[in-house]
């Protein structure tokens, strides 16, 4: 247990990841402006964001940007093995290791000073280590909570290490921009300089009922607290996750019904996979659309038997997204799709249903109908298992996509740190 | 109104009509019993509208009437009173009931009997009649089996069937089912399907307790309810409305093949469940069915709790088999056979399982097993 006095709380994260990998295994990469991607820059390499290039940016534009630069298909298996073993070198310093993605992870050094010297040697260790043993750069930040020592990382970047001291926390934090606190995305942001916040020390400034209303009561609460430094998470080993999700992003379009079905069948066969890989199934599905202006509305509906069947989800997730729609007629375009399963439950157990016919047998498991989706998906995810996630799949989802983030990506995005269940 | 009778039934009549009277219901005259002097006794009845119940006392009656009292109130002051003769009068103009019993004179408000809804009146419906004992196993045999979910409200009544002299219950969950077949002593020609609250039905082993005899089973000529009734006089009754809807096509859940066939002690196969299932906690109650050639093996494990594992001797034909159900199913399956011997039949672990008396075919049991991962 840490002592609350001591900044023993690593936040390990490794730069510029995919791009690393990529000019790792191609040295006649390294020192080149590098891309992942295609059609869209995934990752870039620290050469590439010297031009300006960003993840997420159309690679017409990077190329315009940067007309040397190299861009690479994606080595997936091998970002997911060398992620892999950097945690492990984390695990050899100490057992308190949550990953919290691919490539990042907070660790708890306490108690370990006699082993390893001080959370700061511990640091330099970590990084000399991945260094030498895998070839990458990782950045460490140590401070006395999970939320400082993650902003301190990120101004490690690239490839150093900032420790922050307990008696110098506001004094290091409130310089710094919003942006790097956690939870401040494009929307915050552009909320909070709107009104002139613009440092995390200007967000401690104001005052909670005002940051509640300007940012809504749970963002404001969270934002607030973390500005004066108040985070009281530990480090969790054994995240049991409450519920799986998967969105997407449509750009501006109109909800049709073949745009609602392609899209919230692709993420139901997402989230419904990976509820069945982790032996899971959930009753509350909740289902997220978002229109233009970054208005969004949530329909939710709680089963009383639980679900993890991809096409059952899909049904229900269509059937919640029609009926959000439905209520705000005004909303001509959407923007994004969503969909969650919660309140989940051990699957490896189902009472099956008598065949009595009755009109609302669809959506239960059990019943015969039930049976069959359960057994298709058996084979679509033993299939996947062995030739991948695009050997197989339904139609509609198959031959209605194009220009979507490839899908080992997404898969290595999803397979972050929190596990779902017991069999992990 | 004036009369006398004993507390101890008076009270014991209050107790059961009460049951058809909701504590938390909208229309305050439906906290009321309704109090109505007959020629055979005074006649009690509750109603919640849905279910209704009515019960004769004896009583020595010197003047007619009728009014309604606070079911709670009177039914727990009688509860109090000492063995000796009750008197009740009405006074009409201040709708005041007095009670006088030993050292007791009690006065209780009471509202006009014409505010009581109106009895549905079953006159003129069509009639079958049974012997009441047989109704009442027919009824605790299948009623653990309806559902409580109110989402499908066809399978929280019973299915009434009559046809060809014959009334067969059915009850059905969706997980398990239950069947009776009855034979109907007269009036074998009428035919129904009728839908019955599993609750109405329940209220009958109570509201009849003690009575012998016949059972007449009477619907209204609208099909909307539904009236029991025991002696000759009619001196208990529990009316219902019916559910509308249509009960599924249960017949086609009732497995007609079967690859593996058990006989075994219905007495030490219901002790053995018992036991084993102590061990059954999880989400479905998991009890492991291995049907082998010379007998059962039963298990059950629950993470953290422990295990258990037992094996009886049992006539086993066709194949092995392992299967796995809600303990809980089988158990109230077992406790409704009233034979030495039962009989399991099995066609498959994802198959419907039968049990049912062997050579008999007035009563089965058809559970759908539990799926576990392997």
């Amino acid at each position: 247990m840490a002592r609350a006095g001591e900044a023993t709380i690593l936040h390990a994260d490794l730069d510029a990841f995919y791009a690393s990998v990529e000019q790792l295994l191609d040295p006649s990469l390294s020192g080149r402006a590098v891309a992942v991607g295609g059609g869209v820059v995934l990752a870039a390499s620290y050469e590439a964001k010297a031009f300006g290039i960003r993840a997420g940016m159309p690679g017409w534009r990077a190329r315009r940007l940067c007309p040397d630069l190299r861009f690479v298909g994606g080595h997936f298996h091998d970002y997911q093995r060398l992620g892999d073993q950097v945690i492990d070198v984390l695990r050899d310093f100490t057992p308190l290791v949550e990953r919290i993605s691919i490539d990042e992870a907070f660790l708890d050094v306490a108690g370990t000073e006699h082993l390893f010297g001080s959370p700061g040697e511990i640091g330099a260790a970590i990084r000399r280590r991945v260094r030498r043993e895998i070839g990458l750069a990782v950045s460490v930040g140590v401070a006395r909570t999970k939320h400082l020592a993650k902003i301190a990382s990120q101004t490690a970047k690239p490839d150093g290490l900032v420790l922050v001291e307990p008696d110098r926390e506001l004094e290091f934090l409130h310089p710094l921009p919003v942006e790097l606190m956690w939870g401040v995305g494009h929307v915050t942001l552009a909320r909070l300089t709107s009104v002139g916040i613009r440092t995390i020390g200007d967000l401690a400034a104001t005052s909670d009922p005002v940051l509640r209303r300007m940012l809504g009561r749970a963002v404001g609460n969270k934002l607030g607290s973390l500005a004066t430094n108040a985070d009281p998470r530990r480090i969790e080993t054994t995240r049991q996750v409450a519920s799986v999700g998967a969105q997407s992003a449509l750009g501006r379009r109109r909800p049709t019904s073949g745009l609602l079905r392609s899209t919230l069948g692709y993420l139901a066969d997402r989230v419904a996979g990976r509820l069945r890989a982790a032996g899971r199934s959930g009753r509350t599905i909740t289902v997220r659309v978002r229109f233009t202006g970054l208005r969004s509305v949530t329909r939710s509906l709680t089963l009383s038997i639980p679900i993890s069947a991809s096409l059952t989800l899909t049904e229900l997730s269509a059937e919640l997204a029609c009926a959000a729609l439905a209520d705000h007629p005004r909303e001509h375009e959407i923007t994004l799709l969503a969909v969650s399963v919660s309140q989940l439950v051990d699957d490896s157990i189902l009472q099956l249903q008598l065949p009595l016919g009755l009109g609302v047998d669809r959506s239960r498991p059990g019943t015969a109908s039930g049976s069959a989706r359960w057994a298709v998906d058996r084979a679509v995810d033993a299939i996947r298992d062995r030739f991948g996630r695009d050997a197989v799949g339904y139609a509609t989802v198959m031959f209605s996509e194009g220009g979507r983030v490839p899908e080992a990506f997404r898969q290595l995005a999803e397979r972050s740190g929190g596990r779902l269940g017991g069999q992990g | 109104m004036r009369l006398t009778c004993q507390p101890a039934t008076l009270s014991q009549a209050l107790q059961t009509v009460s049951r058809a009277i909701s504590t938390r219901t909208t229309l305050p005259i439906l906290n009321n019993v309704l109090l109505e002097t007959t020629s055979s006794g005074l006649a009690l009845t509750g109603t919640n509208l849905e279910i209704g119940i009515k019960k004769l006392v004896e009583a020595e009656i010197s003047d007619e009437g009728s009014t309604t009292v606070p079911a709670r109130l009177l039914t727990d002051f009688v509860g109090t009173l000492p063995q000796q003769q009750l008197e009740l009068s009405l006074d009409v103009a201040s709708q005041t009931l007095s009670l006088r019993c030993g050292r007791f004179d009690t006065h209780i408000k009471c509202i006009e009997a014409d505010e009581f809804p109106p009895t549905p009146r079953s006159d003129e419906g069509d009639t079958i009649k049974l012997p009441l004992a047989e109704l009442l196993a027919g009824i605790e045999q299948t009623q653990m089996a309806a559902s409580t979910d109110e989402a499908r409200p066809v399978l929280t009544g019973e299915l009434l069937q009559i046809e060809g002299g014959r009334l067969t219950i059915v009850a059905t969950d969706g997980h398990r089912l239950a069947e009776r077949r009855l034979q109907v002593t007269s009036g074998d020609g009428l035919e129904a399907r009728l839908i019955v609250p599993a609750r109405a039905l329940g209220e009958l082993p109570r509201a009849f307790r003690g009575d012998s005899g016949e059972a007449q089973i009477t619907v209204s000529q609208a099909r909307n309810q539904i009236f029991f009734r025991t002696g000759s006089t009619g001196s208990s009754e529990v009316t219902s409305r019916l559910i509308d809807g249509t009960y599924p096509n249960y017949a086609q859940v009732i497995p007609n093949k079967s690859s593996t066939v058990v006989r075994v002690d219905t007495g030490e196969l219901n002790q053995t469940v018992r036991a084993v299932s102590l061990f059954a906690r999880d989400s479905a109650n998991v009890l492991r069915i291995k049907a082998q050639a010379d007998g059962l093996a039963l298990s059950a494990t629950t993470n953290e709790v422990g295990d258990s594992r037992a094996e009886l001797a049992a006539e086993v034909e066709g194949n092995e088999i392992q299967i796995a159900f809600n303990a809980r199913y089988v158990l109230d399956a077992l406790a409704s056979v009233a034979a030495e011997q039962v009989e399991l039949r099995f066609d498959g672990p994802l198959s419907p399982g039968l049990i049912r008396i062997p050579d008999h075919d007035d009563y089965l049991y058809v559970i759908m097993p539990v799926r576990v991962a392997m």
